[in-house]
């Protein structure tokens, strides 16, 4: 391996190392990843402020004379003339019409509907189609698909990017250990690894769900409880063949204590492969999420969901609108998500050179 | 000679001993046979009835129904509950079997002899006695003898699934006397059921002589013998089955049985996938089904073969009792939901308009009696008869039983009402809670409003979708969700909840059944499906009085009067109730048209129309061209 001898040059510790440079390039060079990136993070900035996008309180009133900014905070329907001490539900007519009567004006998101928005003025029974009200229909219960596809996608993204870190962060440490100190702890540990792969994911899901009131926490929690071997493997291997290297063994001569050892200059070597593998355990996490609220054992039933949204295409076989969008949806994120992770991985290809070419004969 | 004597004498001394045992044995005397019974409403048919008017004498006897079955099987024994019995094979009715009774689907309760030509009550009901038909024989030519009878009576009591034991929990012993005669002995102890008649003749009778030397403690896929108009011919197990007209049939001129049974075949189809099986009706795999989605009524019957006139789609009215679907109930046992008021402000949260109109393809009629369809639904103002049942309990019910006919709250349609909403906000603080910063509070404790819903399914949480929305308006927090069923059940049953979705069908027959829904005795108890928890003394008399009563007009004045202080006590949001049956079906089949039917008889009642099923054969070709 080429971490220590390529790189960076004494006394000049930018952290944009040759190494990375080359690694950089390789990434650019492989010009469908770069690009599927540059979309994925335009369209995932969106997602992020989802709350201005597709909202069922408008981000700006005037209201006599004075601003009000819903969004942000609440107003009780009081502050507008209203009879009620309960926050404004902007959408009702009645409140319109309050607004209205004090020379008010609202400014609405491009989508005025929040994912859990019901449309109480629905002209046709739910899943109601397409229309100029809703872009992409209602769902069963008269919500708007564009918004729920909006707050899904944020919450996919976000929960597969907690749980790959998570994930990862604990794969790395027991790979690592297990491989560094090999013999009796490699051993065990792979044996438990072993007896920890085999228990019934689903299943344990599923009791789980009966005993406890799910949420966003426990579904994490039991998550990552069984996803962190995936890089169990990878990591041990790197670490069993480096421990022996000749600059190991320097350093432990020195005097380097174990940790030192492992985080500083065997880490490396195994982030390697760890990275590589990233891209693509984020959209596994991303699917398993899915098809967990699929199957109805994911996230609790108020939160935004594409698996949900996805079964409901399947119960509503009349309403084409929700299983198409949300697969549209999801093949887009994913794709682009499976592209990026491709350029990763040309990237820490030590095969490649700085245009993305194979050194060596494919 | 001295063995000639003692054998005389032997013969003397078991004849005195019979005697003895005769003398003793009053139950069953001088039974005065009938040819059929009812209850409360005098019998439709005479004696001399030729056959019931929902039938045609003259009906071809010919073709084919093919029936789709949810599900699958494994057993055709139906006196135990292991296995899952094959359609047909039905411990009460199904089309293989006689049983002593037959009901006349033409009105509320009443039964006809099939296997018996002559039933006797005594007039306490100390005791029923049927009388056996002398002609009646099993598929196997053997006749059906009181020893059959027995056998069947002695294994229900011995061997018989939870259900059936239950079922005979009153009959104290049965035994039998005449040459074809037999009587059941009411256990005293046991408060008088008058549907235990019914309850006792609507059993098929087993033949003795086929299980003798057979378990009927365990399932079975080898079709036992019986004696009915159809035979199993072919068997598909878990998928298939084919039955046939039995061709010299016992029964077939007897009034209950004349003009029934008319096709030729009966097949039974299984499917594990409700939309397979309306696709498969669909493409003519098979003839006739309840569709049991609203969606699906409304989305998918406009295919060609409907538009051509071959396929109907029909929602046929029915006179049997309908009741609530599965209405929303309150766990009144929770302090919040103790209060009257707060129950109140909760039914005025709810939209029931908009709920049909946007949810439910705007199926349902509007839910306003606990007894639906049915002359037990009470309707306009307390009749005088339902005011003494009322008055001694004036100050304990609320007072609108008295002065105004019970409806759901008024509605635009559009979910919110803000003159419900305004006076269910004063509601909640007349009990006590009152919102601050946006929160629904407790005035006294400050503790916030909570309301936890459960339900069977998905959709039971979906339907409060107008209610919770409201309820989020004006801050009270609420949780919905659908548990796993068993868990759903523990819950329900323990009180783990606040708003529950519970189907409570009531029959034609209210009586005990009532006791355990709403009777302060089951509250709280693991057996009981009183959910609700109501404890309430009126509600507990005016049960009584549906009980004891013995006259049509004494039950509906009793059931009104309960129905009006069940929906005013707001012990439960009503939301729809089934305007009729979903029926849908190739249009090849005659019938006596009638909609005042408990049940559509498209098996046992209808026929094969030869003209109309070779239009549905020719109009299929076109289509398919």
């Amino acid at each position: 391996m080429t971490t220590v001898n390529d790189g960076s040059v004494p006394g000049q510790r930018s952290w944009i190392t040759p190494l990375t440079r080359r690694r950089l390039s390789n990434f650019r060079a492989n010009r469908r990843g770069f690009w599927s990136l540059w979309i994925f993070v335009v369209l995932f900035s969106v997602t992020l402020m989802a709350e201005m996008v597709a909202n069922d309180k408008p981000l700006l009133v005037g209201y006599e004379g004075s601003l009000y900014f819903p969004v942000f905070r609440t107003y009780p329907e009081t502050a507008f003339g209203g009879v009620f001490e309960v926050e404004a539900d902007y959408r009702e007519h009645e409140v319109q019409a309050m607004i209205t009567r004090g020379d008010g004006w609202m400014i609405w998101p491009p989508i005025p509907f929040s994912y859990n928005t019901i449309d109480y003025y629905l002209p046709a029974p739910a899943p109601s189609p397409p229309s100029a009200t809703h872009w992409f229909g209602t769902d069963n219960m008269g919500k708007d698909v564009a918004a729920q596809l909006i707050y899904g996608a944020r919450l996919s993204f976000l929960f597969g990017l907690v749980l790959t870190v998570l994930s990862s962060v604990i794969g790395v440490c027991i790979g690592g250990v297990q491989g560094y100190f090999g013999g009796l702890v490699d051993l065990a540990g792979q044996r438990f690894v072993e007896v920890w792969a085999g228990l019934p994911v689903l299943f344990i899901l599923i009791i789980l769900a009966s005993i406890v009131e799910s949420n966003v926490f426990w579904l994490l929690g039991i998550l990552v409880a069984f996803s962190w071997m995936s890089l169990v493997g990878v990591v041990r291997a790197e670490f069993l063949r480096a421990r022996n290297f000749q600059y190991v063994t320097a350093a432990r001569a020195l005097g380097a204590s174990d940790t030192r050892i492992m985080l500083r200059h065997v880490l490396p070597n195994g982030m390697v492969a760890t990275l590589t593998f990233l891209p693509f355990i984020l959209t596994g996490s991303i699917t398993l999420l899915t098809s967990l609220d699929f199957l109805g054992f994911g996230l609790p039933a108020e939160s935004p969901s594409l698996g949900r949204l996805l079964a409901q295409g399947r119960t509503n076989v009349h309403a084409p609108w929700l299983g198409l969008t949300t697969f549209f949806t999801l093949a887009l994120m994913l794709t682009l998500l499976i592209f990026t992770g491709e350029a990763v991985r040309d990237a820490f290809d030590p095969r490649k050179d700085d245009r993305g070419r194979s050194k060596v004969p494919e | 000679m001295r063995s000639v004597i003692s054998f005389m004498l032997a013969i003397l001394g078991a004849a005195v001993c019979v005697a003895g045992a005769q003398a003793a044995e009053t139950a069953c005397t001088n039974p005065d046979y009938r040819h059929g019974i009812s209850h409360l409403l005098p019998l439709k048919y005479g004696p001399e009835f030729s056959h019931f008017e929902f039938t045609n004498p003259d009906a071809p006897k010919a073709g084919e129904i093919r029936v789709p079955i949810m599900g699958t099987f494994d057993n055709y024994n139906g006196v135990i509950e292991k296995g899952r019995l094959a359609s047909g094979y039905e411990i009460t009715g199904g089309i293989v079997y006689d049983r002593f009774l037959e009901p006349s689907i033409d009105e509320p309760v009443s039964y006809y002899g099939r296997l018996a030509d002559g039933v006797a009550i005594h007039p306490e009901m100390d005791w029923i006695a049927f009388r056996l038909r002398k002609d009646a024989y099993w598929h196997d030519g053997e006749p059906i003898t009181i020893d059959d009878v027995l056998y069947t009576y002695n294994t229900f009591l011995e061997h018989g699934s939870v259900a059936i034991k239950t079922a005979f929990a009153a009959v104290e012993r049965v035994f039998a006397f005449g040459d074809n005669e037999i009587c059941f002995v009411r256990r005293k102890a046991v408060e008088v059921n008058p549907t235990l008649p019914f309850t006792i003749g609507i059993f098929n009778i087993l033949p003795k002589h086929y299980w003798e030397d057979r378990d009927i403690t365990k399932t079975t896929i080898e079709p036992p013998l019986a004696s009915g108009p159809y035979r199993l011919v072919e068997a598909d197990v878990g998928r298939l089955l084919v039955y046939e007209r039995v061709e010299d049939y016992w029964g077939r001129d007897i009034p209950v049985n004349r003009g029934r049974y008319n096709f030729n075949q009966v097949k039974f189809d299984h499917f594990k996938d409700e939309t397979v099986m309306g696709e498969a009706q669909k493409s003519h795999v098979v003839d006739i089904r309840e569709e049991g989605v609203s969606k699906n009524w409304a989305t998918q019957y406009d295919f060609p073969a409907v538009k051509a006139g071959l396929f109907k789609r029909d929602l046929r009215p029915v006179a049997s009792v309908e009741g609530l679907w599965w209405p929303l109930i309150w766990n009144t046992e929770r302090t919040a939901l103790s209060d009257i008021r707060v129950r109140e402000a909760l039914w005025l949260l709810f939209d029931f308009k908009w709920t049909n109109k946007i949810l439910f393809y705007d199926f349902y009629d509007t839910g306003v009696s606990f007894f639906q369809n049915s002359p037990m639904a009470h309707s306009g103002l307390p009749s005088e008869k339902e005011l003494e049942l009322l008055e001694p309990w004036r100050d304990q019910v609320p007072p609108r039983v008295f002065t105004e006919e019970f409806r759901h709250p008024p509605s635009t349609g559009v979910g919110v009402q803000r003159q419900n909403l305004k006076r269910a906000l004063d509601l909640f603080s007349e009990a006590g809670y009152e919102v601050t910063d946006g929160v629904m509070r407790n005035v006294h404790t400050g503790a916030p409003l909570t309301l936890d819903f459960i339900g069977v399914s998905y959709y039971s949480i979906r339907q409060n979708l107008s209610l919770v929305q409201n309820l989020d308006l004006i801050g009270v927090k609420w949780t919905g969700q659908a548990p796993e069923v068993s868990n759903w059940l523990h819950r329900s049953r323990t009180g783990k909840f606040d708003g529950n979705s519970v189907r409570l069908a009531p029959s034609n027959t209210p009586g005990l059944q009532l006791r355990n829904w709403f009777g302060s005795e089951a509250a709280g108890q693991d057996y009981g499906q009183n959910w609700m928890r109501i404890r309430n003394p009126v509600i507990d008399s005016l049960i009584d009085s549906v009980i004891e009563a013995d006259t049509a007009e004494d039950l509906y004045a009793a059931t009104r009067a309960l129905d009006r202080v069940l929906l005013w006590n707001f012990y439960m949001i009503p939301m729809g109730s089934q305007p009729g049956f979903r029926l849908v079906h190739w249009d090849k089949f005659g019938e006596v048209r009638n909609d005042n039917l408990n049940r559509i008889p498209f098996i046992d009642a209808w026929w094969w129309d030869e003209d109309k099923a070779q239009r549905v054969k020719d109009g299929l070709l076109q289509l398919r061209d």
